[in-house]
């Protein structure tokens, strides 16, 4: 029966075509969502551990939460061990928004291409804040320079290497500038986030440490009887506060959200009531801060500067260099310098 | 000639030695080997150090990588910078790349040191950093290497292979050249010049060879052919100078033997005689019977002719049925004679060849050194003469080139026979001369002559006796006489005469052999007569000529109890020491003394000093040819004992003796005459005639009787 035949066929063709498009659909589907390595309704935030990984996780949780909520799907805290491993959480796309300090920050623009969009404000309303080098007021260390001179007998307590309060600014300003490798001249380096080194310098564990100024303040609130007996024997100029980033590959529709959350969150606003308002507080006050500002990739051209400018004293320092080849990379950073100073100059903020 | 041309137009270089060969091949074939050893083992050099530039580009990689992994971690470009410019004093990198996540280069590093390079290694090593969220990859740091270093290394290897190589070569080549110099050209070489030597000389040196080696083999093999060439060297000089059918010297080696024969004759002053040999008719034996008996009848004849001659004789073939025979130190033509007699009886014997019974004759002629000429040449060319006459003559005779000496020949030929024939048939006749005493004028004894009657005639020994000495035929007479002197001896005892003393003349010929001598005392024995009787005389001449062998045999005869002789006493040369010791029973004073004693005073005092001489050694005395009273009176005044000659008795037959001795015996004539001793040869006075002096007036009845 032919007829017969050709409806079988048409129904075959049919059924085939709706099993390959079911495939397809299937197989390619994942492929068009732009959080690799992510569910669709997983986000990622990563943070950085300037205290312990516990704490920090529940600084952030409410904020965390309340973003969930904002943006419909589960926001989830990622914790690297060290600041490195968030750039990089960011850079395969495990990431989508994260926390980082200045140094962090540079490094997750130039190579993870995220961006910066918000920034820290401090519970005192400052969006700055410094680099502190701390040590024990037993010790008869009054100044850098006494630290530095008796550099032989002490440990000093850095931070992260990307930790631009607890590594950058120190090393380059203290020591690079006066061509010492903290390397050599220490009788002993550890490396340790902020409040760590904080209550080591404090229990006497570490001699001197380097840490960040909002930080020691957080600590000096919770333990004030450690911060008690630490001195600070240098403080660096104001380095901006730790920015915000996202990943630049984010639907603009998703970074509007994450981006009016931030900036409205503990501010009034319409339709928010006092309540939640000093609900959003209370958050931000564990936080440490009162509130996030707008903020872009120019936030961190000082830092770059004071990077370029560790780099030139290490270059200079570095014997192993041709001298032409020196010259040549000395020019670069100058002209860079030179760069970052005209950037700034025109910068609006 | 031609094929000596290829060798001398060949330039030098152009032939090669055995070393130069031998290295032609050794060193091609080493060279390859070595070279293909060499460049594989260069290659197997390379790559395993081309491995190991692998394991160490693998390790420096992931060296590196581990180090880079933090600071690409923590974005530390400084220290990526750092540890990329450290990288440029790594000898063996090429270039050194670290990218990023996103492909971007953060740092590059380019060796410094560019040595000549073939090829490159790269490995590139992801930097992977682990945490607790998993591995991530940090970059990518990509390292090359180049086999610069490698390629010099391997390049340094090889120089200095090459240079061992070489060396190795070197002294391969030099010892190669230096062994075979040893083992092969200087032996050779030796051999070679032995070679040389050896066909150039006449003698062949073999080669002493020490080692044992293929060279040791070839050089015992050449030794032994030296020895097969000496062999056929001797075997040619044989040839050349032999007769192949019968082994005689040929023409050219009896002319070299003539020569040298001529030159010792020549210088020792003796004779030699060269015979030509014919055989007669041999042509018809060859002709009827066939070369083949002929050749054996030739071989036949050969050998008899070697047999009939003395072994220092040279017995040669000239050629056909003509043979040469060289006689060398003759005494006298007689001995050629005789030889050449015996020759002609000894071919002549019949002999049966092949079933024939064949009978042939030879004629010889004859040269005589120095008498019919001085040189090879004349003496064949003089024989060929000779033999030409004999046959002419009648064949199957000998004939001397010497007409005059052919005839002598002839007739002491003719003597010979005739003696033999004498001998056979008892022509001979034994006369005895009485030997009377000369004070008493009795007979004491007797001296046998051997007479020959010939037909009618009676032949005196002086006639024949030379003849006969010249061959063995002396030796039957002197036996026949001793012989028939027994004979005669026992014959007169028998007659009443009583016991006679025979003197009896012997050649020394006798005396040659000690058999002769034991034939004389068993002849003598067989007879029954007692040997005193028998006196045997000797010339003194003959008995000086072989003095010592003669004296042992004599010595011989005198133990047994004969009496020697010494006959014609003074005439010899003999030495007169040697007369003690010679065992002489009396001496026999030649008639030449006596026949002018009485007129001749020097013969006189030889007389008298021979016959005292004879009393100081108490030998006999006979005087022989006493023929005038005169004598016989001098010699009794002189006391001779014995006196023999026509004065008392001339030789007679045995008969005669009878009547004579009667005579002498008798009363009347014995009167004034003394008494003799029958038995003794010394005579002692009668008594009654004491001291009377001898006078011979008996002796002159006796004298008278006699006539």
């Amino acid at each position: 029966m032919p007829f017969r035949r050709s409806l079988l066929v048409a129904r075959m063709f049919f059924h085939g075509l709706l099993a390959a498009f079911a495939f397809f659909a299937a197989v390619l589907a994942p492929m068009r969502a732009p959080w690799a390595g992510e569910s669709p309704n997983i986000m990622r935030f990563g943070l950085i551990s300037v205290q312990t990984a516990d704490e920090v996780r529940r600084q952030w949780a409410p904020l965390l939460s309340a973003l969930s909520e904002q943006l419909g799907v589960t926001v989830e805290p990622h914790l690297s061990k060290d600041y490195a491993g968030v750039v990089w959480a960011l850079s395969e796309k495990r990431d989508s928004i994260a926390w980082l300090g200045n140094k962090a920050g540079i490094d997750a623009v130039d190579n993870a291409d995220a961006e910066v969009f918000a920034r820290m404000v401090f519970a005192n309303g400052e969006t700055g804040y410094h680099s502190l080098l701390i040590v024990h007021d037993a010790l008869p260390l009054a100044t850098s320079a006494d630290v530095l001179e008796h550099a032989a007998q002490l440990t000093l307590g850095l931070g992260d290497p990307n930790s631009t309060s607890g590594y950058l600014v120190p090393t380059s300003l203290l020591f690079a500038r006066n061509g010492i490798d903290p390397e050599k001249l220490f009788r002993r380096i550890v490396s340790a986030n902020h409040e760590s080194n904080i209550l080591a310098v404090g229990d006497g564990r570490v001699d001197v440490a380097a840490v960040a100024s909002n930080h020691f303040a957080e600590v000096a609130k919770a333990h004030p009887d450690v911060t008690r007996h630490i001195r600070i024997v240098w403080r660096s100029p104001e380095i901006p506060s730790d920015p915000i980033l996202w990943r630049r590959d984010l639907p603009e529709r998703t970074k509007n959200s994450i981006r009016a959350f931030f900036l409205n969150y503990g501010v009034p606003g319409i339709g928010k009531t006092d309540a939640s308002r000093a609900k959003q507080q209370g958050v931000l006050a564990r936080l440490g801060l009162t509130g996030f500002i707008a903020s872009t990739d120019r936030q961190l051209l000082p830092v770059r500067a004071v990077e370029l400018f560790r780099g030139r004293l290490t270059l200079e320092a570095d014997s192993t260099l041709d001298p032409d080849e020196r010259r040549r990379r000395l020019a670069a950073i100058d002209g860079r310098l030179a760069d970052l100073e005209r950037m700034e100059s025109t910068s609006v903020q | 000639m031609k094929r000596f041309s290829n060798r001398v137009a060949c330039p030098r270089w152009l032939r090669p030695s055995i070393g130069t060969k031998l290295l032609l091949v050794i060193l091609p074939c080493m060279l390859a080997g070595s070279v293909v050893m060499f460049l594989m083992f260069e290659r197997f050099t390379y790559n395993q150090r081309v491995s190991e530039l692998g394991a160490r580009l693998d390790a420096f990689a992931i060296t590196q990588a581990t180090s880079l992994i933090k600071p690409m971690w923590t974005f530390d470009t400084e220290t990526v910078e750092r540890l990329f410019r450290s990288y440029a004093d790594i000898p063996e990198l090429f270039s050194a790349e670290l990218r990023n996540t996103r492909g971007q280069v953060i740092a590059t590093a380019h060796g410094r040191q560019f040595a000549d390079f073939d090829e490159t290694f790269s490995r590139e090593t992801p930097l992977v950093r682990q945490t607790a969220d998993g591995s991530h990859i940090v970059g990518q740091l990509t390292i090359t290497f180049h086999d610069g270093l490698v390629r010099s290394e391997v390049a340094r290897q090889r120089r200095a292979g090459v240079i061992v190589l070489s060396g190795t070569f070197l002294l391969l080549a030099a010892a190669t050249l230096l062994a075979v110099s040893r083992l092969v050209v200087a032996p050779l070489a030796r051999l070679r010049d032995s070679f040389h030597q050896n066909a150039a000389s006449e003698k062949r040196e073999p080669l002493a060879w020490s080692s044992n080696d293929e060279l040791g083999a070839v050089t015992r093999a050449y030794n032994l052919l030296l020895q097969e060439i000496d062999q056929r060297a001797l075997e040619i000089h044989h040839l050349a100078h032999h007769d192949t059918l019968t082994g005689l010297p040929n023409r050219r080696l009896l002319e070299d033997r003539l020569r040298h024969a001529l030159a010792m004759a020549e210088r020792e002053g003796r004779s030699l005689a060269v015979l030509f040999a014919d055989i007669d008719n041999f042509k018809v034996v060859n002709d009827t019977l066939g070369h083949e008996v002929g050749d054996d009848l030739i071989c036949l004849i050969a050998g008899r002719l070697i047999a009939t001659v003395r072994s220092m004789d040279t017995v040669a073939r000239w050629g056909g049925d003509e043979f040469v025979v060289i006689i060398e130190n003759i005494a006298s033509p007689a001995e050629v004679t005789s030889i050449s007699e015996k020759i002609v009886t000894a071919i002549g014997q019949p002999v049966t060849l092949d079933n024939n019974l064949l009978c042939v004759g030879v004629s010889i002629g004859i040269s005589l050194f120095p008498d019919d000429g001085h040189d090879s040449v004349t003496l064949i060319k003089n024989a060929d003469i000779a033999l030409f006459e004999a046959k002419r003559r009648g064949r199957n005779a000998f004939h001397f080139f010497d007409q005059t000496m052919n005839s002598r020949a002839l007739r002491r030929l003719g003597v010979d026979v005739a003696l033999r024939q004498a001998l056979q048939s008892n022509q001979f006749e034994l006369h005895y001369q009485p030997q009377v005493s000369g004070a008493s004028g009795r007979m004491v004894g007797v001296e046998a002559l051997i007479r020959w009657r010939s037909g009618d005639d009676l032949v005196p020994p002086d006639q024949f006796i030379p003849v006969a000495e010249e061959s063995d035929l002396i030796v039957a007479i002197g036996d026949w006489v001793l012989r028939e002197a027994c004979a005669q001896i026992t014959r007169w005892k028998a007659s009443g005469l009583g016991d006679i003393h025979v003197a009896v003349n012997l050649s020394t010929r006798h005396f040659r052999r000690p058999e002769d001598v034991e034939k004389i005392i068993a002849a003598v024995g067989a007879s029954g007569v007692s040997p005193h009787l028998i006196e045997i005389e000797m010339t003194e001449s003959a008995l000086m000529h072989d003095r010592d062998n003669v004296a042992t045999q004599l010595k011989r005869l005198r133990e047994h109890g004969f009496g020697i002789a010494i006959d014609d006493f003074g005439t010899g040369y003999s030495n007169l020491s040697d007369l003690p010791r010679l065992p002489v029973t009396t001496l026999k004073i030649d008639r030449s003394f006596i026949k002018d004693i009485e007129h001749n005073k020097d013969d006189a005092e030889i007389v008298r000093t021979i016959i005292a001489m004879a009393h100081t050694l108490k030998l006999g005395l006979v005087a022989e040819g006493v023929e005038t009273e005169g004598q016989v009176t001098f010699l009794l005044n002189c006391a001779c004992d014995v006196i023999q000659g026509y004065f008392f008795a001339h030789p007679m037959p045995a008969q005669d003796i009878e009547t004579f001795v009667t005579k002498t015996a008798s009363p009347e004539t014995l009167g004034t005459m003394r008494h003799c001793d029958e038995t003794a040869s010394a005579v002692t006075p009668a008594p009654n005639t004491a001291d009377k002096p001898t006078t011979p007036i008996c002796c002159q009845d006796i004298h008278k009787k006699c006539g």
